[in-house]
């Protein structure tokens, strides 16, 4: 069979190809809303409707989720008898599965272990994400686009949260599911899987690159440098941008709020240049601390 | 717009309706599901229930056709009739006058026995009191007391015995008035006991509940639940032939001797026994699962689980047969596998192999021997000739410094010599071990080469050399030192050599040539990469060898002792357990089902397909041997079994309760190693089956019949040995099989002044013995011992003992000859063979007749008559 089809008709990944049809549709969908209003919002037209954008909850809305929930339902019971437990060979502890993956939840996490430390990738990073989501509340200033689609309005809320969460969690999760395979390599869909298979790509350290060691102290410093002005650049420039240009915004938003942001969006922003570092240029870490254990970016 | 709102809110409506309904249809199918979709073994059940309850019923009924056939229903109305008879005898008014008479008086006495063991009670427990306080306190008051008490009681058991006394006789005569009923009742009842019981069957049956039936092995916690479906495996007898319900075949074997409710299925069925979702979940046969099932004889292979010792076991034929095709091929050699650490080497030595073949042989047989002969054990390496010449150059230039042949084609052999050495060959039966040209080998398991044509791969002077002493060139070869004079040898040698030519023989080095240091090294580094001295001795020699000086200087050494690694090969010992994923199917992982029978099965038939680079070199198995093979190497486990399970062999128990393993000792050890006894018998646990078993043979034979057997052996049990197919003289087949004739008294034991037939006899008598055969059968002095040997013979035609024995022209051929068994045999022998014959050979044919102790001494005194007088 054509290793591609087997593994998206394998019974564990069924809730994966569910998820690329459910995500698709309504992140079309909400997008075409967004834009019907933004034209709606450009021509000086209401986009509320008839009822100045209330519903009531009951009746309208609970009729709806008691529907639902009814359809879900005898889903999931059709799924559950139809398709039984995808359980594997008996555990040996002798013997590590190849490749181990996580559940599919985690595999955008699991796929981040390729490019940073555990430490970075499996505590800092997910709690960031989690205080992340909790905030949004509190330093969203916008009071435009409640209770109707729009993308003009929200801009760069919608850019943001759609790249953190349709690139970096569910793409990541799609690519661990459907393109690692054995030895965590990257198998294209039309690639069989090879047990065997050795890849010879040696990674560097960026100052190991230019010939520096990165375990010298030369080496942590050039490193020190280079991560902590990416934090700190990527957190002073938008400041001196808006200052010139919408000095009211910053106003706005105040220090504290201000940042935040900035804070969460420049660490977001360096999972896609770490992994660009790491695919493309072969680097390993950009700056080793040695002192404590491997506290590595 | 309110009319379009309401329009909607109905059209959810019927989307709830519908959904609602489909849930509710789905809790049905979700019952119904985990009911029966997930419980098929709940169908089976039922219907072995219901098959059951059919043949039960049948049984039943044809219970009830026989039994009146046999006119059980008259007879049991007559017993009725008799029955009523008897009542109204009973109640008519007379009888049950005095029978409530009787009563009365029963009663009455019955009461005063009840009243008289009151009072005994009462006594006792006064008596028991005063006894406390008496030797509590030592008091005389008590004392008395008790004495008191102790008449009192007395009195009572008087009385007591009295009334019972009464009471009998009442309680018979009593009785008397219904003994006729009870006695018609208890006939009736037995009548219809056979018919209840049958019925009774049929209502347990229905009453045995639908529920898994598990065996659960606490030791290693393994639960089996097979019995769910195969719920009549162990029954007492066939309910249905159809599948689930069949029993178990040959359960006398298997199951009688592996209780299933202590072994379970899964020891030796493998397979998933937990599973009772689907049969092939529960037969294993589902991806990840690495243990499906085996059935029919793939399952002996689980017999090794636990058997030290198959050998001889019942139900394990067919794995036993295949584990002599490891010791065929010689796996042990390359692989370690347990239980053949001690096994010898399956190749020649070949330190002088130089001084033996042809040059050209040697090459022609590295690169292919079944070209040599079909049968050749040894297997192909897929060497180039390049690498054949240089493994040949080394191995020749451990004796010598040339390659060299003897071509013997254009010899004009001495006739005389051919005549005496074609006589001898015929006599010593060399056709026995030896095939020439698919004649002979009756005795396959020693493996002996075939000669037709052996003319042209050793040289005369070897040959010679080697019949005169075989163990001189190859310590512990199976040939066997027949004690022929150097003449005689002679013959033989011209004989074999002119007869056994190869027509097709290439001898390119008549003219020796001196053998290239290059082409030794490269032959050395070809020996170490294949691991040849796994089968064949190479080693130890490097010390003895003489390198040619020229050579040496060029760097030539022979591989030393540690440059010989053990075993070349994976070793084997759990290859039946190994994990799918440990095996490399390399490029044929698509090309063949991946799992662990189909791997071993390829890897046999075709040793180098995973990749390039493997080293084992192809047997050419037939597939029939493949499968053999594959089912003994998927018994080699490290299955997790119950210490309580395993049967060590006999050498395990030996060795752990400290007992020497037995070994031949003295000058008749030096006869066996000459002549090889154990080849063909044996001794103590030690050597073949292939002739009888001597280990008490000087308690069973008579010297002198040992003495002219050894000289001139002679057939004694026609039937029993293989059919033969070999042509002795020249293509006439000859329809007996017996011992090769040693010539032993010509020659005395090695360093001693003993003759050898004396040293054989002597160990018979002194080591061959047990203390269970008397040396004579005992006396009987009643009677005159002619009339001991007439009721003997009067016994041995009573018995039939013809059928199967011979004596003289008369009788049949299954058993030995009798006709000098009077010669052959000790009396006590026979005397304790008549008694139980199993006790020597388990697997006689021998009827046990049950013989009294007299009737045996009667048989043996005849039997020991039956002499042949010398010619």
């Amino acid at each position: 069979m054509n290793p591609f089809i087997e593994i998206i008709t394998q019974p564990d990944n069924i809730a994966i190809v569910i998820m690329i049809f459910m995500v698709s549709f309504f992140m079309v969908w909400a997008f075409q809303q967004a834009f019907q209003n933004d034209r709606l919002i450009a021509s000086g037209l209401p986009v509320e409707g008839e009822n100045d954008g209330f519903v009531d909850t009951f009746k309208p809305l609970v009729r709806i989720e008691l529907i639902i929930a009814l359809v879900v339902m005898v889903g999931l019971t059709i799924w559950s008898i139809a398709v039984d437990a995808p359980l594997e060979e008996i555990a040996n502890p002798t013997i590590t599965p190849n490749p181990a993956k996580a559940p599919w939840y985690f595999l955008g996490l699991q796929e981040l272990l390729v490019y940073f430390d555990p430490w970075l990738a499996g505590v800092v990073l997910p709690s960031l994400i989690v205080v992340g989501l909790l905030a949004i509340p509190y330093i969203d200033i916008n009071p435009k686009g409640n209770g109707y689609y729009t993308f003009s309005e929200r801009k760069y809320a919608i850019i943001i949260f759609s790249f953190g969460f349709f690139v970096l969690w569910l793409l990541l999760i799609v690519i661990g599911v459907f393109f690692r395979g054995p030895g965590w390599l990257w198998y294209w869909p039309w690639q069989e899987w090879d047990h065997a298979r050795v890849v010879y790509e040696p990674t560097k350290d960026l100052t190991s690159i230019i010939g520096i060691d990165s375990r010298s102290i030369p080496g942590i410093i050039i490193g020190g440098i280079v991560v902590l002005s990416y934090l700190v650049g990527g957190m002073v420039a938008p400041y001196l941008y808006w200052k010139k240009n919408n000095p009211e915004l910053l106003k706005q938003l105040g220090m504290v709020r201000y940042i935040t942001i900035t804070f969460l969006f420049v660490t977001m922003m360096a999972i896609p240049i770490k992994m660009i570092l790491r695919l493309v240029f072969l680097v390993k870490y950009v700056w080793i601390i040695p002192w404590f254990g491997g506290i590595n970016f | 717009m309110a009319n379009e709102n309401k329009n909607n809110s109905s059209y959810r409506v019927y989307l709830f309706v519908f959904f609602s309904v489909l849930l509710l249809a789905l809790s049905a199918w979700v019952v119904w599901d985990d009911e029966f979709g997930l419980r098929p073994w709940k169908k089976y059940q039922q219907e072995y229930k219901s098959l059951k309850h059919d043949k039960l019923e049948k049984d039943y009924k044809r219970a009830v056709v026989e039994f009146q056939r046999a006119g059980g229903h008259r007879k049991l109305a007559d017993l009725e009739a008799k029955l009523k008879k008897a009542e109204d005898v009973f109640n008519s008014k007379e009888t049950q006058e005095k029978y409530a008479r009787v009563n009365k008086q029963l009663t009455d006495i019955h009461e005063q026995v009840v009243q008289n063991q009151k009072e005994l009670r009462d006594l006792r427990g006064q008596f028991l009191e005063s006894e406390y306080y008496f030797t509590k306190t030592q008091k005389q008051e008590y004392k008395a007391k008790m004495d008191g008490l102790q008449r009192k009681i007395d009195v009572n058991l008087l009385r007591g015995t009295e009334l019972q006394k009464k009471e009998e006789p009442l309680k018979l005569s009593l009785s008397e008035f219904t003994s006729a009923k009870a006695a018609i009742l208890a006939e009736i009842e037995n009548m219809k006991n056979g018919l209840e019981e049958k019925k009774e069957r049929i209502a347990n049956n229905d009453k045995v509940p639908v529920d898994i039936k598990q065996i659960h092995i606490k030791d290693v916690d393994r639960a089996d639940r097979c019995q769910s479906c195969h719920i009549g495996i162990d029954g007492k007898s066939q309910v249905s032939l159809k599948q689930p319900f069949t029993r178990h075949p040959a359960s006398f074997v298997y199951l009688d001797h592996h209780d299933p409710s202590k072994f379970g299925c899964t020891f030796c069925h493998r397979g998933q026994g937990r599973a009772t979702t689907s049969a092939e979940k529960a037969h294993g046969k589902v991806k990840h699962w690495d243990e499906p099932m085996l059935d029919g004889d793939m399952t002996q292979t689980s017999c090794l689980n636990c058997h030290g010792d198959i050998k001889g076991l019942r139900g394990a034929e067919t794995i036993m047969k295949s584990t002599e095709l490891i010791k065929k091929y010689g796996c042990y050699s390359c692989h370690k596998i347990p239980g053949y650490e001690t096994v010898g080497d399956v190749g020649p030595v070949l330190t002088e192999v130089g001084t033996k073949v042809n040059y050209s042989w040697a090459v022609s047989w590295l690169l292919d021997p079944k070209k040599y002969f079909s049968t050749a054990r040894m297997p192909k390496f897929f060497f180039t000739q390049d690498q054949a010449e240089s493994i040949a150059d080394y191995l020749f230039s451990m004796s010598g410094t040339t390659r060299h042949d003897a071509d013997y084609t254009k010899a004009t052999p001495n006739d005389k010599l051919v005549e005496q050495g074609k006589a001898l060959w015929a006599q010593a039966r060399c056709n026995l071990c030896h095939t020439t040209g698919g004649r002979g080998g009756n005795h396959i398991k020693v493996y002996a080469p075939d000669l037709s044509k052996v003319g042209s791969k050793v040289n005369k002077e070897w040959m010679f050399r080697w019949i005169k002493n075989p163990n001189a060139y190859f310590p512990g070869t199976k040939m066997p030192r027949f004690r022929f004079t150097d003449e005689e040898i002679r013959g033989l040698v011209e004989y074999i050599v002119k007869e056994y030519q190869d027509d097709e023989a290439e001898m390119k080095y008549v003219q020796p040539v001196e053998i290239k240091a290059a082409s030794i090294k490269k032959g050395k580094e070809l020996i170490q990469q294949y691991g040849c001295y796994g089968c064949h001795k190479l080693q130890g020699m490097e010390e003895m060898v003489q390198v040619a000086p020229s050579l040496k200087q060029q760097g030539v050494t022979f591989l030393r002792s540690n440059e010989m690694r053990e075993k070349i090969g994976t070793e084997l010992s759990s290859i039946g357990s190994k994990p799918v994923d440990m095996l490399d199917f390399g490029k044929l992982k698509k090309s063949i089902p991946n799992d662990r029978l189909s791997y071993i099965k390829q890897k046999l038939r075709d040793p180098r397909s995973y990749r390039l680079g493997l080293r084992m070199p192809d047997f050419r198995l037939a597939e029939s041997e493949v499968n053999e093979l594959a089912s003994v190497l998927y018994g080699f486990t490290d299955a997790n079994v119950p210490t309580r399970f395993l049967v060590p062999s006999r050498q395990e128990l030996d060795r752990m309760a400290g007992v020497p393993s037995y070994k031949f000792t003295g000058d008749f050890a030096k006869v066996i190693a000459d002549v090889k006894c154990t080849n063909c018998h044996a001794i103590r646990g030690i050597g073949a089956d292939y002739a009888p078993d001597l280990s008490v043979a000087g308690s069973k034979l008579q010297e002198s019949w040992i003495r002219s057997f050894l000289a001139n052996p002679d057939v004694i049990r026609p039937l029993l040995q293989q059919m033969p197919k070999l042509g002795l003289s020249q293509g006439k087949p000859v329809a007996k099989v017996t011992m090769p004739r040693f010539n032993l008294g010509k020659q005395n034991v090695e360093d001693t002044n003993r003759s050898d037939v004396d040293v054989v006899i002597n160990f018979f008598q002194q080591e061959l013995v047990t203390s269970d055969i008397p040396k004579e059968v005992p006396k009987i002095t009643t009677v005159d011992m002619t009339e001991q040997i007439s009721k003997g013979k009067q016994l041995y035609d009573e018995k039939g003992c013809r059928a199967c024995h011979q004596v003289g022209m008369d009788g049949g051929a299954l058993g030995p000859n009798l006709s000098n068994v009077g010669n052959r045999l000790n009396s006590g022998f026979i005397f304790k063979h008549l008694e139980n014959a199993r006790k020597f050979k388990p697997d006689i044919v021998e009827p046990d007749y049950g013989f009294s102790e007299r009737e045996r001494i009667y048989l043996t005194n005849f039997l020991m008559t039956l002499k042949l007088t010398a010619k």
